[in-house]
Order: C-alpha cells, then sequence, then structure tokens
C-alpha cells in the first residue's frame, strides 16, 4: 500500500476510493484563533464554523478531561504499564509485531490453561486488529510509530481495566483521537475518560453489549417516532437498526464517506455528550430516507445504509440538521429516551426467548411431534378451535424482505407431516371426512385439504385462509367448521364446547 | 413453482460465515462475490453483508452472505443471524492451531442457535501459506467427517477452492430445498405456496412439500 502514499487527502487518506472525494470543507491553520475550549457557548460557535487540526485537538483533550482523568488514577501508572509491556513481549522496535505475534503463540502454546493467557490473547487480538485499522491513512502506516501507539494505548487499557478489557471497533477511536492529539499518555487518558463517562461510550465495549443494543433500540426509536413511514419500510424489509448502526456507535462513524462529517460528529459528541450520536443518526437516516424508500428488499437497502455515498453525508448535508433540525434530541431529554429503549428491548427479548422456546418445540422431528400430541395432546376439539385461531397478519413477500433475523413476529413455519403420521392421524382422528380436511398439530396452523384420496393435497395456512377457503368453494359443507369460522376462531363456552366435542365424535365415526 | 416467474432468481439462500478472528471470512467473501483481495481491510464490527447472484444446474440462486465478528464478545449481537441462515461456512486458519481448536466451539454455538439441519461446510483458510502451516488437511478433513460435514482447503487470496466451497453449499442447500427436506425454508414455501393456492386456482401441490401429506403429493 505503500507506493501511492504521495497521494492523500487534507486528513491523511489514501485517495484512492470514493470517500471523501471533492472538499466540501476547507478551513486553512491560518483561520486557527486562541479559542477558548472551557467556554461551551462559544466552543458550540466554533465547531460549527470548523475547527482547525491544531485547534481540535485542544478542545478534544479539554473536553475529554485528560488532565483530570489521570489525576484521579494516580495509582495507574502508565508508562510503567508500557515498559512492563515492552520487557514481557521483548519489544525493542515498533516494526516487529509480526514477530511478537510468533512469539506469543508460542507462549500460549507452552502455558496452556495458564491464567495469563487471556491477556496475551487479548494483547495477540490488538496486534492482529493493528494492521486493520486505517489501512488507508497515511498515519498509520504498517511499523508506523502511530501504529506503536495505538498497540500501547488499547494493551494498556485492557490492562487498565480488565472488565472491559479489548474490544474490536475501540482502535478506531483510539485511532481518531490519534490524528489530532499525538501524545500517547493523553490519548489514554481521554480515551479512559470517553470509556468512563455516561455522557459519553461508558460500558458500550462491555462483554455483554448490551449497551450497544439499548442504543440501537433507543436509534430504532428515534426514527419510528420522527419518520414512521420509513420505519414501516425498513421492518418490512427485515432491515433491523442493529444492522447499521452498530459500525456507528462503536467506532463513532467513522465509516461514514466524509471524513469532515465524521469531525464534525466527533466535535459536537467529544464536548457535549451521547445525544449527539443519536441525532448524527437521526440526520444520516433522514439524508438516506427518499432513496431507501424507493428500494425494496434488504439486499438493496443494507449495502447502502453500510456505505452511504458521499452525497448524502458529507459536511454539509449532516451540518444544517445536527445545528438546528426539530427531530433533534438533547441531553436532559435523553434519560426518558434510555427509559423507552430499555421497556422495548426487555420487551423484544421476552418475545425472542418465547419465539426460541417455540422454536424449540417445533424442531423436534415431526414423528416424535405426533407421538406426543397423539399421547397426551388437547382433545381434537380444542386443537381445532387453536387451528382457527386467527393468524397473525400473513406477510406475502419473501425471506429476501425481511432478513435474516427475526425481528418481527412470525407465523411459526409448518411442519409437512411425513406419510406415516399421515396416516396415523387419520387413524387417530385429525381427520373430517365431510370436509376433507386434515390437523396436523395444536401449535400449527395449518390443515390441509385432501381433494381426492390419491395423489392430491393442498394446503393452507391461517384462520382468513381458512376462511377464504370455505366461502370460495360452497362445495365443503361442515355445520361445525361453520360455526368455529364464524366465531372468529374464538373458543366457545364449556357447555358449548361440550355440544361441539359431541358433534365430533359423531363426525369421528363416519366411515373414511 | 410459478412463484419465481416475477422474479430474477429462483432461490434466496442465506449463507453465514463464522470463524476465530482473522481467519479470512471477510476475505473469502470478497474473494467469492466481489473476486477481488484486499491486503489492507477493515476488521468487521457486528455484521456484515453481501450479495451474490449464483447460477447452479439452471436455477438462478441470490445469495444473502452475512459476514460475523470473529471476537467473542460480538457472539451476542450476532446469535440472531444463526437462526435463518440456511448455510454456515466455518472457517479456520491453517497456520494457527487455536482457531482450529476453536471449531468445535463454533459448532457448539452453530447448535444452540442455529436451526436443526443447517448445512455446514467447514474451510481450512489460507493455504498459501503453506510454510507457516500448522494443521494438516488430513487432521481438518478428519474433524470434518467426525462431524459429517464438508471441508474444503482455501486461500482467498491465491483464489483456490472458494468458488467451489460456496458451490458445494449451496448445492446441498439446493438439493436439501428440492427434496423438501428443508424444514425451516421448506415451510416457508409451504406458507407462499398455500397463500398462491388460495389466491389463485387450486393447483396440485407444489414440488416444494414433497413428503408431506396425500401421499407423495408430486401429482
Amino acid at each position: 500500500m505503500g507506493e501511492e502514499k504521495s497521494e492523500v487527502d487534507r486528513h491523511g487518506f489514501m485517495l484512492d476510493d470514493e470517500c471523501c472525494n471533492g472538499s466540501c470543507f476547507i478551513l486553512s491553520e491560518d483561520a486557527s484563533s486562541n479559542i477558548d475550549p472551557s467556554d461551551p457557548a462559544k466552543l458550540r460557535g466554533y465547531i460549527k464554523r470548523g475547527l482547525t487540526a491544531s485547534e481540535r485537538g485542544i478542545v478534544w483533550q479539554s473536553a475529554l478531561n485528560a488532565k483530570e482523568t489521570k489525576n484521579k488514577h494516580k495509582d495507574f501508572n502508565y508508562k510503567e504499564c508500557i515498559s512492563r509491556l515492552n520487557d514481557e513481549l521483548q519489544i525493542s522496535s515498533v516494526t516487529d509485531y509480526k514477530d511478537i505475534i510468533v512469539t506469543i503463540n508460542d507462549k500460549l502454546k507452552d502455558s496452556e490453561g495458564n491464567e495469563d493467557n487471556e491477556s496475551l490473547k487479548t494483547i495477540r487480538q490488538i496486534l492482529m486488529d493493528i494492521d486493520r485499522t486505517y489501512p488507508n491513512h497515511n498515519l498509520f502506516d504498517s511499523g508506523s510509530e502511530n501504529q506503536a501507539k495505538l498497540f500501547h494505548i488499547l494493551s494498556a487499557y485492557s490492562q487498565f481495566d480488565a472488565d472491559i478489557g479489548y474490544c474490536q471497533g475501540m482502535a478506531y477511536v483510539v485511532g481518531l483521537l490519534l490524528m489530532y492529539i499525538s501524545d500517547e499518555e493523553t490519548v489514554f487518558w481521554c480515551f479512559t475518560y470517553l470509556l468512563s463517562s455516561k455522557d459519553h461510550l461508558h460500558m458500550v465495549y462491555h462483554r455483554t453489549l448490551n449497551k450497544v443494543k439499548l442504543m440501537s433500540e433507543l436509534l430504532t426509536f428515534l426514527i419510528e417516532k420522527n419518520y414512521p413511514q420509513l420505519s414501516r419500510h425498513l421492518k418490512d424489509m427485515g432491515v433491523h437498526g442493529l444492522m447499521y448502526s452498530v459500525q456507528w456507535f462503536m467506532c463513532l462513524f467513522t465509516n461514514i464517506n466524509c471524513w469532515d462529517a465524521v469531525l464534525l460528529i466527533a466535535d459536537l459528541f467529544f464536548t457535549e455528550g451521547i445525544h449527539h450520536l443519536f441525532n448524527a443518526g437521526l440526520a444520516v437516516i433522514q439524508n438516506c430516507a427518499a432513496e431507501l424508500m424507493v428500494l425494496s428488499t434488504i439486499g438493496e437497502a443494507l449495502p447502502f445504509l453500510q456505505n452511504i455515498p458521499y452525497r448524502l453525508v458529507h459536511r454539509g448535508q449532516l451540518k444544517s440538521l445536527l445545528f438546528s433540525h426539530p427531530v433533534l434530541i438533547n441531553a436532559k431529554a435523553l434519560d426518558k429516551y434510555w427509559e423507552i429503549a430499555e421497556k422495548r428491548l426487555s420487551e423484544e427479548e421476552k418475545g425472542a426467548r418465547e419465539k426460541h422456546k417455540r422454536r424449540q418445540k417445533r424442531l423436534r422431528s415431526p414423528d416424535d411431534n405426533d407421538k406426543q400430541d397423539i399421547a397426551n395432546g388437547p382433545t381434537f376439539f380444542s386443537r381445532l378451535a387453536n387451528f382457527f385461531t386467527p393468524a397473525k397478519k400473513q406477510k406475502t413477500d419473501e425471506s429476501e424482505h425481511r432478513g435474516m433475523p427475526d425481528t418481527e413476529n412470525q407465523t411459526p413455519p409448518v411442519l409437512p407431516l411425513p406419510l406415516s403420521s399421515f396416516k396415523k392421524s387419520i387413524k387417530s382422528g385429525y381427520y373430517t371426512p365431510d370436509t376433507g380436511l386434515v390437523y396436523t398439530s395444536p401449535n400449527t396452523i395449518e390443515m390441509k385439504r385432501i381433494t381426492d384420496s390419491t395423489s392430491r393435497g393442498m394446503l393452507t395456512s391461517g384462520y382468513s385462509e381458512a376462511k377464504k377457503l370455505f366461502s370460495d368453494s360452497p362445495s365443503i359443507q361442515s355445520p361445525l367448521l361453520n360455526n368455529v369460522l364464524a366465531s372468529g376462531g374464538e373458543r366457545r363456552s364449556p357447555r358449548i364446547a361440550r355440544r361441539r366435542r359431541r358433534e365430533q365424535q359423531n363426525l369421528l365415526q363416519s366411515p373414511l | 413453482m410459478a412463484r419465481a416467474t416475477d422474479k430474477k432468481y429462483d432461490h434466496l439462500f442465506q449463507l453465514l460465515l463464522c470463524g476465530d478472528s482473522s481467519v479470512g471470512k471477510t476475505c473469502l467473501i470478497s474473494r467469492f462475490a466481489d473476486n477481488e483481495f484486499r491486503h489492507t481491510h477493515i476488521n468487521t464490527i457486528g455484521i456484515d453483508f453481501k450479495l451474490k447472484l449464483f447460477t447452479i444446474r439452471d436455477k438462478k440462486i441470490r445469495m444473502q452472505i452475512w459476514d460475523t465478528a470473529g471476537q467473542e464478545r460480538y457472539e451476542t449481537l450476532t446469535a440472531q443471524y444463526y437462526r435463518k441462515a440456511q448455510g454456515i461456512i466455518l472457517v479456520y486458519d491453517i497456520t494457527r492451531e487455536e482457531t482450529f481448536r476453536n471449531v468445535t466451539k463454533w459448532l457448539r454455538n452453530i447448535e444452540d442457535h442455529g436451526v436443526k439441519g443447517v448445512k455446514i461446510i467447514l474451510i481450512g483458510n489460507k493455504v498459501d501459506l503453506e510454510s507457516e502451516r500448522k494443521i494438516s488437511t488430513r487432521h481438518g478433513q478428519k474433524l470434518a467427517n467426525q462431524h459429517n460435514i464438508k471441508f474444503f482447503e482455501t486461500s482467498a487470496w491465491k483464489d483456490i477452492n472458494v468458488t467451489e466451497a460456496f458451490t458445494e453449499l449451496a448445492e446441498q442447500i439446493l438439493a436439501k430445498v428440492e427434496s423438501g427436506g428443508g424444514r425451516d425454508r421448506g415451510s416457508s414455501s409451504i406458507r407462499e405456496s398455500a397463500i398462491k393456492l388460495h389466491e389463485q386456482q387450486p393447483t396440485p401441490a407444489t414440488k416444494s412439500h414433497g413428503g408431506c401429506c396425500s401421499g407423495g403429493s408430486s401429482n
């Protein structure tokens, strides 16, 4: 990658792809003024105008309380930690990372099951990721000083806070800081502050990643609230918030195709707090809305959202929204939104757990299922009533439109019944001769209609389909079914149920 | 049967790649979907997504390929994607023993989160680094045999065996779908055909639910 080193933009990114084409925003270093980072009102003005690279360093250090954080953690000596690390790994120069990985691998092999393994593994993971962090930026060339700094800061942090450790994605944030604050230790303390501040990235990289899920849910809620049509459309396509927003939150929008826009978001986020991440998400979504609405499948929408064209997300586009748009949320409102998101998430997870249980049940082989149903299943009538419980709104679109994760309420899939079970079913009374309907299992809303006894079968699912089928085919007549259908699939009172059961038995006694 | 007439493809398959960090999952996808290899690429955070249109036996297959982050803590975000994958590509790096040892862990994950009977193939990637090889082909094959899955050794960089591996998986899924054994996917085609059936004229049951009621149903 080194050969075209001269071809970099003013931020230091290689000019090899479409990112950052054109200069939406240029502020020369001469514009630099003596800004006072401690005055929030003025600071906002400066950010709106745009910060120069040197101003940015000053502003970020001050906003992220580097000095205070260092003073707070007097027990942790960063320099000592790094020299210990270097001794341990026998690092002499910054260019021999590949060798270090080999050394670590050998060490790990020798010390199988040792407790130190975990921290060695973490360090190896960091080493592997360093080459994959801003590979297209000239500050992060292989073997560069900045890669060494990145490695030091991430390794030190993993020892400083063993609970959080190292999480992929952190390197982008540290790298972002390193681009504008060159002192390694200052960046370490800025990063430490970011990860401890509730207004910033507290818990975001925690092992459970629960905070990320919560943030994604919050953004989803805000989109739903402000752009209901788009939100519905995304849902219909099966595009879930987690599919596109994880990178935004964990890498601070550094995957956005305009570095000036990335910096604007970072400036606001570092100085004012986490609500700006949601605002940035909303602004990006709002800019993409029109184009998203004309896409119809997840296969089109997701690649689009994961690599949004420059023209929709450049600094000028986002700036007007980020400073004045009515849908923006402020820090005060955030508590309320966290609560809402938490509630929504716990409900969703509860639903998912139940779905998982149902799925496990369904996953038993059909034969087993069948045996169980016959052995201790509910009575025939209750089965029948179950079958006609109104199905959840049937979606006619393909799973192409739905996407992978099971985020929506879906009708449980229907298991095809093997022939042997089918025969058994007929014997055990799943079959009603007058309608030609065969019922399979109590959890499914399926019925099979035998149009002729040898080879033709027909399937339908759900109450509405069943109803339509019957109204379309006047030849199928059954008082019992008509009643069930007329009731909308509701169960009847015990008295009626008893009567139905009697009718039932009469039906079953008639010859097949 | 009739369901694909208005679409540009006959089947939609959902594939998922998993395996330890840095074994080359993203590179394998880039090689297969775009026929490119980048020495410098960024690591996958959360989940990534690629599409590939692909033809097997005159059937147009649209593949949605999901790429997952390899670091352990991301499993909590990626688990839900296992659920709908019809095929899973499990990758290890032949130059790193640990990634091979973890294959069993990943197989357990698939068992926990994936659908029953999901098609799996095992890939030992980076055969271009033969001199650094730690896991012999025989070992890989043996593990695959134990779990009754197909095994490939590939190189995303030198483009060795990549298409073959994806094709094999697609073939397996296609065979399953066509035989009607694809339970989850099969069932969704049943739902589809059911809807079609009542919308249009009652036609004989489609191929996609062979083996179910009414004896063979293939008309």
